[in-house]
């Protein structure tokens, strides 16, 4: 597989081609709504897209089936240009979009990311913030879905990728919840960040947990806007493995390393993917920076 | 680094049973309620129930063949072999998986069955090889060789008949299930087998074939059995109400508290207590039998592991359950306690005080304080008559009682005098005011002092910190480590007060961030938590005192009622150990119907700096209740606001648990 990049300060500044399908998902914040207007004026028709982790089930355009049915949507339209909006999308759309793509002859898949201008990051005090007061989210915590779904057994050689962002306690719950030996993990970083300096709030925020549970395992840096880095990363780590073990994929960082991990996931089946499915919630960021269009050529 | 600077680096830091593995051998310490386990009658399930990090994971690996049978025993005693473990930890990430996608409802539950049937197959196959592998004579490995399993062909034509064939197809079964689960459109149904009937079946097979197992009960111990599914968990029960001792197989589960559910199986029947089960609260048994105690071998235990002392007491009997009796006599628990407290040296009340007079900064504080609470027209010299280097600790309180209307300024100095003079006074006595309102002024004192307060250090400290929770007492040690080793002292392994109420405060504020981690409502427990920490911290800083140390509540009449959202939000919490439940005592309206009150989880309260100790009751309205629970902002805020006007509490004093209140209104 190769990955293509584009990156550009505004949506005009990218050279798009013309798509006959854009898969968006829920419009939260400013940059969805450019995202999923752009994707919409570049294709002739749009798909909404939403997976419902309880029901294992997606929803496409109103009609609910049961995920793997994606298959039948993708050989529908087999022979079609695809692309999906990944600022609106969720990780498990976008793996689920990617998988039933590549296994029914799409040749490519073009996927559009808006980077944010700011996010509502959790300022690192030991004071007391209103915001903390008020969170009420919840979270299904970490449940598999289909063509990601492995066992874990810590009888059996398994190492799990993290890729991290900076909410540590996503890490934090994956430890608790799932049990994980730290000394099987790799911990990834998006450095360089989306803007200099927002690496040290990954960096500040995962270090309790990392500390905490004790976890000596391998970093590494991939950038965080950049999903071939985070692809040939976990192609690496695969190699570094071996072909005996198995490996877990967490992507709890941002976009453009989940796109790499849906990436690397969807061409390589044997891969398990460890996932929260965290409820988004709106307004979470503000305005727009860089454009990317990524084209993932299978 | 030296390997005793690594050895004391790494002190404590395995607090989690996972981190062990499975044979936890050399690391358990025999609990001191390990004879109510019933385990050598146990002829029923038992439901094991306790909190996050109270031991229920820890007790059933060592329950289990890999500690039981484990290589590490010189000899494995004829009782080890009449009770085999059958550990089963499911993985609830998988098995969600494990429902709808448009298959019928009968073939999950089928496809389950069988994950049932291949995890404890394997599970019963491996105890055989950690018998052969153990210092038990009876079995050896070639005897794993001869056996013969080809009854299990009934279930199935397609099994093998050898051990170590048999061994293999399960686990080739195990994958095939996996890629099925994985991908049920393009993976062939694989063949299901029959559940707790095939390992019924396979127990039985084992037992005919190894006559020193012709006794043995098998026991399941089901760790984590609450993130199951619901029709994962009525096949439980339906195990669980099915064990029979005559089958040679009996069910058992660790659940969290409140986690268990309705239960009901996949037939027309549910189960009932003690009827069906039995029902152990870890937690209830170690705070009743003497937690401190235990808690001190476990540590000791580490230390000794650790080659940091020598054995303090005899490692032996921590390992034998015929030592329990010894290990309960008061004089040994007098030796424990006075070992483990010279590691962790705590102060004395009176020392506390002292502290307050020989500290610059928080004896200019109670100064001012009292030249606060005295007329305006009050003088230094004023402030100094109440001050008393001989009394520090009456000398502490002297600004709540100055706050009080009851009192007048010369009754506190006439009690003072008495005091120094040896008469009868109400600093002591039956009034006893500095038993009362002593630590609740100190707290108070300390709160915006930068140092941790060394009320929460000190062995005894952590065992009130720490309720009963092991992980917890564990990571208050291992912290103190830490901050002795960032002081670079601590190689005679002895911290001091300041380096453990330093950790005490890191350790609560690491553990308050985990509650953002507990379960779907996470988020919304760990808002609660600070909402209700802010509450009881400003209940503590009420300038009279009159109700000090508040560290639980109770939920009285309001406008609303409690609804279920509600109830089930506090049932949650309940589960996450953020409050514990109790049963309402004191109560000061005798005709009100008997209720809960529920206490913050003290391992909260060095963060909050409010008092571990389970003292005064807050009765709240249920109209607070709600807001506590998923009350907006400004609701929270306008409910902080009305508490602290009638506290009189000023918020300004108080930067780092209410600045976010003034900065609102600066917004």
């Amino acid at each position: 597989m190769r990955i293509r990049m584009q990156k550009a300060t505004c949506a005009a500044g990218l050279d798009v081609p013309r798509w006959d399908i854009a898969i968006v998902g829920d419009i939260l914040d400013e940059r969805g709504r450019q995202g999923v207007s752009f994707a919409a004026a570049n294709a002739r028709q749009t798909a909404i897209l939403k997976y419902l982790p309880d029901e294992l089930q997606i929803d496409i355009n109103g009609d609910r089936v049961s995920a793997e049915q994606i298959e039948n949507y993708m050989l529908d339209n087999r022979g079609r240009r695809m692309v999906l909006e990944t600022t609106t999308l969720g990780f498990v759309e976008v793996f689920l979009c990617c998988r039933a793509a590549k296994e029914n002859g799409f040749g490519d898949v073009s996927l559009i990311y808006v980077e944010p201008g700011g996010y509502a990051r959790p300022r690192r005090s030991q004071v007391l913030h209103k915001r903390a007061f008020e969170l009420s989210g919840r979270v299904l915590g970490y449940r598999s879905f289909p063509w990601a779904a492995r066992r874990l057994d810590d009888a059996r050689e398994q190492f799990v990728v993290f890729f991290l962002g900076y909410e540590e306690r996503r890490l934090e719950r994956a430890m608790e919840d799932l049990q994980i030996r730290g000394e099987r993990c790799y911990l990834v970083f998006g450095v360089p960040a989306f803007r200099a300096g927002w690496e040290m709030d990954a960096f500040a925020n995962n270090i309790r947990v990392i500390r905490d549970r004790n976890m000596r395992c391998p970093i590494r840096f991939c950038g965080a806007e950049n999903p071939a880095s985070a692809y040939e990363g976990l192609v690496e780590v695969q190699q570094a493995v071996g072909k005996d073990a198995d490996l877990f994929v967490a992507p709890v960082g941002t976009k453009p390393h989940g796109i790499g991990a849906a990436l690397f996931a969807a061409e390589n089946h044997e891969v398990g993917i460890l996932y929260d499915h965290p409820a988004r919630t709106a307004g979470r960021t503000a305005d727009t920076h860089n454009w990317h269009l990524f084209t993932a050529i299978f | 680094m030296s390997a005793e600077s690594a050895a004391i680096r790494g002190l404590f830091s395995k607090n989690r049973a996972e981190e062990l593995g499975y044979d936890v051998w050399e690391d358990f310490v025999i609990p001191p309620f390990y004879d109510r386990l019933d385990l050598t009658e146990a002829r029923k399930p038992r439901i094991i129930v306790g909190g996050r990090g109270c031991g229920k994971t820890m007790l059933l690996r060592y329950l289990s063949h890999q500690t039981m049978l484990s290589q590490k025993r010189d000899k494995i005693p004829e009782e080890a072999t009449r009770h085999i473990g059958l550990y089963w930890r499911a993985d609830t990430q998988f098995v969600n998986a494990m429902a709808k996608r448009d298959k019928a409802d009968d073939v999950w539950e089928s496809a389950f069955n069988h994950l049932v049937a291949l995890e404890l197959g394997k599970q019963a196959l491996a105890s055989l090889q950690s018998l052969a592998g153990s210092a038990c004579p009876m079995f050896q490995n070639p005897d794993l060789a001869s056996m013969d399993f080809g009854r299990l062909r009934a279930m199935d034509l397609a099994l093998p008949t050898t051990y170590g064939a048999l061994c293999d197809e399960l686990e080739s079964r195990l994958w095939h299930l996996q890629g099925w689960v994985n991908d049920i459109r393009k993976v062939s149904e694989p063949r299901f087998l029959p559940g707790r009937q095939f390992v019924i079946a396979l127990v039985k097979v084992i037992k005919e074939q190894v006559p020193a197992l012709g006794d043995t009960i098998f026991f399941v111990y089901l760790d984590e059995y609450e993130n199951l599914r619901q029709y994962q968990k009525e096949i439980i029960h339906t195990c669980l109400k099915h064990s029979d001792a005559d089958d040679g197989l009996i069910f058992n589960i660790a659940v969290k508290r409140n986690a268990l559910g309705v239960p009901h199986t996949v037939g027309p029947e549910s189960i009932a207590q003690i009827h069906d089960w039995r029902y152990h609260d870890l937690e209830a048994y170690l705070l009743e039998e003497n937690f401190p105690v235990f808690a001190g071998e476990i540590l000791l235990l580490n230390l000794c592991a650790a080659g940091i002392i020598a054995r303090p007491i005899s490692i032996e009997d921590l390992r034998d359950p015929g030592a329990l009796g010894q290990r309960k006599s008061p004089e040994y628990a007098k030796a424990v306690l006075a070992k483990v407290r010279k590691v962790f040296p705590g102060v004395s009340q009176e020392e506390l005080a002292k502290g307050v007079f020989e500290t610059p900064e928080l004896l200019n504080r109670l100064r001012r304080w009292i030249k606060r609470a005295l007329p305006a027209q009050a003088s230094r010299s004023d402030v100094e008559r109440f001050l008393r280097p001989t009394h520090p600790k009456a000398s502490v309180i002297v600004p709540a009682l100055l706050h009080r209307s009851s009192l007048r300024t010369n009754d506190v100095l006439e009690e003072l005098d008495k005091l120094e003079q040896g008469k009868p006074n109400r600093f002591t006595g039956r009034t006893n005011w500095i038993h009362n309102n002593f630590i609740g002024c100190v707290l108070n004192l300390y709160e915006p002092y930068a140092r941790a307060c060394p009320f929460y250090a000190g062995f005894d400290a952590f065992c009130g910190i720490a309720h009963g929770n092991i992980r917890h007492l564990l990571e208050l040690c291992h912290k103190s480590v830490q901050q002795a080793l960032r002081d670079q002292a601590c190689p005679d392994v002895s911290m001091t007060p300041q380096q453990e109420a330093e950790a005490a405060r890191a350790a609560s504020a690491a553990f308050l961030g985990e509650v953002r981690a507990f379960g779907p409502l996470g988020n919304q427990l760990y808002s609660f938590a600070l909402r209700l920490g802010s509450l009881l911290a400003l209940s503590h800083k009420r300038p009279t005192q009159s109700e000090p140390e508040v560290s639980h509540f109770s939920i009285g009449r309001g406008k609303q009622q409690i609804g279920s959202a509600e109830s089930g939000f506090l049932q949650e919490a309940v589960k996450w150990s953020v409050l514990f439940e109790e049963k309402l005592t004191k109560q000061k309206e005798r005709l009100r119907p008997a209720g809960s009150e529920y206490v913050l989880n003290p391992i909260y309260a060095p963060y909050f700096h409010i008092t571990y100790r389970k003292r005064r009751r807050l009765n709240i309205t249920s109209d607070d209740a709600i807001v506590l629970i998923h009350g907006t902002y400004d609701q929270v805020k306008a409910m902080l606001r009305r508490y602290s006007k009638r506290w009189s509490v000023d918020l300004n004093s108080h930067p780092t648990l209410f600045s976010h209140l003034e900065q609102e209104d600066e917004a």
